[in-house]
């Protein structure tokens, strides 16, 4: 199993308040792009949880410790993989849009195939969440997501 | 005095037509990716991920090799 199978079976099997963003959550939507890094947002509340697991029993480094007061954490693997973990409770984007994280889990959708499900954003909100940086990556994205909302009908 | 007429610059149309292409490919290449599953999906993905960094690296190893500073050569 990828890391990244494991990581999300032990986040649901934990019940860990857990969003994936970033390309891969807009690859889960239909978009074929592709990047290095995962992304996920976590509420803080489930800080501790997140690190046991990571840390701990998948034997990720952390670029802070648990102390740190940082809202971004990157977790690498030994293989290169780097995991980047958001801890915070609201998000402001370059529009002035703020995102409060238990209204995006409350909106957030869960993809699902066979043993394997996944908890995504709302597209609007991942939308929302893609103007944090608006590097031309992120542009993209948002492309992709408007083409998407419209091929697939979302509202 | 003559009629005054509205001339489209020959760049703006191209901006128009690259953009209208780049639209076409998006639409084609989200309905080529929608015929697969979520688990089909992640599998291209991290296979797509793992083809990108091997070729970073030997990027990387060629780079190094080729380069001109001595000291930093394997």
């Amino acid at each position: 199993m990828s890391l990244f199978k494991e990581i999300i079976r032990r986040f649901n099997k934990e019940k860990i308040r857990y969003l994936l963003i970033g390309r891969q959550a807009v690859m889960f939507y239909g978009a074929p792009l592709f990047s290095f890094d995962y992304d996920f947002w976590i509420h803080p509340e489930d800080k501790s949880k997140t690190y046991q697991i990571l840390e701990e029993r998948l034997d990720l480094e952390p670029s802070y410790p648990i102390e740190s007061k940082r809202p971004i954490v990157s977790f690498l693997s030994i293989s290169g993989e780097k995991i980047d973990v958001f801890f915070v409770r609201k998000i402001t984007n370059k529009d002035g849009e703020t995102f409060d994280i238990d209204e995006v889990l409350r909106r957030s959708i869960m993809v699902k195939d066979k043993n394997f499900a996944i908890r995504l954003p709302h597209i609007d909100d991942l939308i929302g969440l893609k103007k944090i940086g608006e590097r031309p990556k992120d542009l993209e994205d948002i492309e992709y997501l408007k083409a998407l909302k419209k091929e697939l009908k979302i509202y | 005095m003559g009629k005054r007429r509205t001339v489209t610059s020959p760049s703006s149309v191209a901006k128009v037509r690259v953009e209208e292409v780049a639209d076409k490919n998006i639409i084609e290449n989200i309905k080529w990716f929608s015929q697969f599953s979520p688990l089909e999906k992640l599998t291209i993905y991290e296979r797509e991920v793992k083809r990108s960094r091997k070729f970073r690296g030997l990027a990387l190893k060629y780079y190094l090799n080729h380069q001109k500073c001595p000291s930093l050569k394997k």
